[in-house]
């Protein structure tokens, strides 16, 4: 039963950190580049929820399409004026910007919200709901809906969408979609508005699980074992990889925790990232190198 | 139609393109030929948008289409086949064509067009749902074609449509490109085998280091010795 529950709750959280995840895998997606910033793209996304709902005194059904709204423009506005601007530099460093760029972004959070703990109001009702016969907290079973249904509308986006077909086309071939009539640009700020939405969203789902904090950041570094477990350009890859890290974690943490001192919840996301590292580099769902513009 | 007046291209301190004036005129076939390195991939590119030239102007139908970006140049009506043939690879064939049609705005008349496409390729039909990738070089090469001719270009432009292909589907390629011209549409083409490429336009360009060396009909060049010897030999 005890298993079941670590399990469980770490299916949860493994469900935010494949949003994270799913944010990072489009803008590798679509122009190739390994987003640093992912990770204050999250925490961000939760402060302008936690501002829009206390500050602001929204409501949840507005706050929310305002937070992701914003967050969304976040992400615009760091392609458009950031990565743009050396888009056809050398990739690392493209990469190295991104670094710059979170910096900045946790910069201007300091300045805006300082560095104290926040206590998020809770968007799900307090009471736990039956899983499997294991008593859970609304919030983690939400976070896995909430996870699913993202997926599923990113599949279908993909799948059935002419956009979504011209963004798979940048990804593929970026030169190829330009000869074809794709404005590039605007598939690729398309895919940071995304990745800034899906941030927002695991953010407030984190900021319900824990609290909410400058720190929250670190979470980023979480979708970094996770799209190399299940490979860069892969969304199915990303939402596996998100479960297995945050079960593995989950279970290690409540088991080893006690025999083993110290963290070890937090090394076994990176012990796991450099054996994949080591015996299949492209990750489990990744596949071989494609051309950028 | 297409008018390249004084065109300069360089990359970094090489200079690709110096100097260079051409014009193709509505429902011609006009070809480019020069050998390896002449800069012929880079005026196509410069034509379509993917690259920026120093100087000069380029015109489409009289207007300016210098500083156009690629899809607004597409969206003009000129498509481009570029070298290396750059089909999507990990898209299914039937993706790739539907990519070819992005800026259609008469999406219901495309399945007809769809059909017209397999009709003339029925082994794109066969392996609609196959990654392109899994292509032979020459499927790829007519779903190259395929997927520019489904945006309804006006003028179409090929770099090296043969390169790599086996001569048997060399000759299909240039059937191909022979029913593309008896529809009206315009045709610039690229091509390392000036043989080929002489037989099926009327006019050609001749380009050496960046540089029109020769121009005329294609009968005129067929007969000068300068283009026998570096080109036909
Ligand atoms: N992306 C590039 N960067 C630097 N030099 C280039 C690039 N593309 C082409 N060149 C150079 O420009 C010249 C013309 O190349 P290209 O247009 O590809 O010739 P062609 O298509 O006739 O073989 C060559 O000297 C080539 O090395
Ligand atoms: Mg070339």
């Amino acid at each position: 039963m005890l298993l079941l529950q670590f399990i469980l709750i770490g299916i949860s959280i493994g469900s935010v950190y494949a949003l994270i995840a799913l944010g990072t895998v489009l803008i590798y997606k679509a122009t190739r580049v390994i987003n640093f910033a992912q990770g204050e793209l999250v925490m961000i996304g939760a402060f302008i929820g936690y501002t829009s709902l206390v500050s602001w005194g929204l409501p949840i059904f507005i706050a929310l399409p305002v937070t992701l709204l914003l967050s969304g423009v976040i992400g615009y506005l760091a392609e458009r004026f950031v990565l743009r601007r050396i888009a056809h530099g050398p990739l690392i460093s493209v990469i190295m910007v991104t670094l710059g760029l979170s910096i900045f972004l946790k910069g201007g959070v300091t300045g805006v919200w300082g560095t104290s703990m926040y206590s998020f109001p809770k968007i799900f009702p307090e009471s736990t709901i039956n899983l499997l016969g294991i008593k859970l907290p609304q919030v983690y079973f939400w976070s896995m809906v909430v996870a699913v249904i993202i997926f599923v509308l990113f599949v279908f986006f993909f799948k059935y969408t002419d956009l979504g077909l011209a963004m798979r086309g940048v990804a593929d071939n970026q030169k190829a979609a330009a000869s074809l009539g794709v404005n590039v640009f605007s598939v690729v700020g398309l895919s940071w508005v995304f990745s800034g939405i899906v941030a927002a969203l695991g953010g407030i789902l984190l900021a319900n699980i824990s609290l909410l904090n400058i720190n929250m950041s670190d979470v980023g570094l979480k979708a970094f074992p996770v799209v190399i477990l299940g490979g860069f350009d892969s969304l199915l890859g990303a939402v596996i990889g998100g479960l297995v890290i945050g079960v593995i974690e989950s279970v290690a943490g409540g088991y080893l925790a006690t025999i083993v001192s110290g963290a070890i919840d937090q090394v076994v996301a990176f012990a796991i990232l450099l054996i994949i590292l080591l015996i299949k580099p492209q990750g489990l769902f990744g596949t071989k190198e494609v051309e950028r513009l | 139609m297409l008018k390249v007046s004084n065109l300069r291209v360089a990359y970094g301190k090489v200079n690709a393109l110096k100097g260079i004036s051409l014009e193709v005129h509505r429902g011609e076939v006009v070809t480019l030929i020069g050998s390896n390195g002449a800069g012929k991939s880079t005026l196509l590119k410069t034509i379509s948008g993917l690259v920026r030239p120093k100087t000069g102007s380029i015109t489409f139908e009289g207007e300016e289409i210098t500083k156009a970006s690629p899809d607004a140049i597409v969206g003009r009506g000129i498509a481009h086949v570029p070298e290396g043939r750059r089909i999507f690879t990990n898209l299914t064939v039937m993706e790739n064509l539907k990519a070819g049609a992005y800026l259609r705005k008469d999406k219901e008349q495309l399945q007809t067009d769809y059909e017209e496409m397999f009709s003339l390729f029925p082994i794109l039909k066969e392996r609609k749902e196959q990654m392109a990738g899994t292509l032979s070089g020459g499927e790829q090469q007519m779903l190259a074609l395929c997927r520019a001719l489904l945006s309804k270009p006006k003028l179409i432009i090929l770099d090296e449509p043969s390169l790599g292909l086996a001569p048997l589907i060399v000759d299909l390629v240039f059937d191909v490109i022979e029913k593309v011209r008896q529809t009206g549409i315009t045709i610039l083409l690229v091509e390392q085998n000036a043989h080929l490429a002489l037989e099926i336009a009327q006019r050609a360009y001749v380009l050496e280091t960046g540089e029109i060396k020769l121009s005329g009909t294609s009968e005129s060049l067929l007969k000068d010795e300068r283009v026998i010897e570096a080109y036909l030999g």
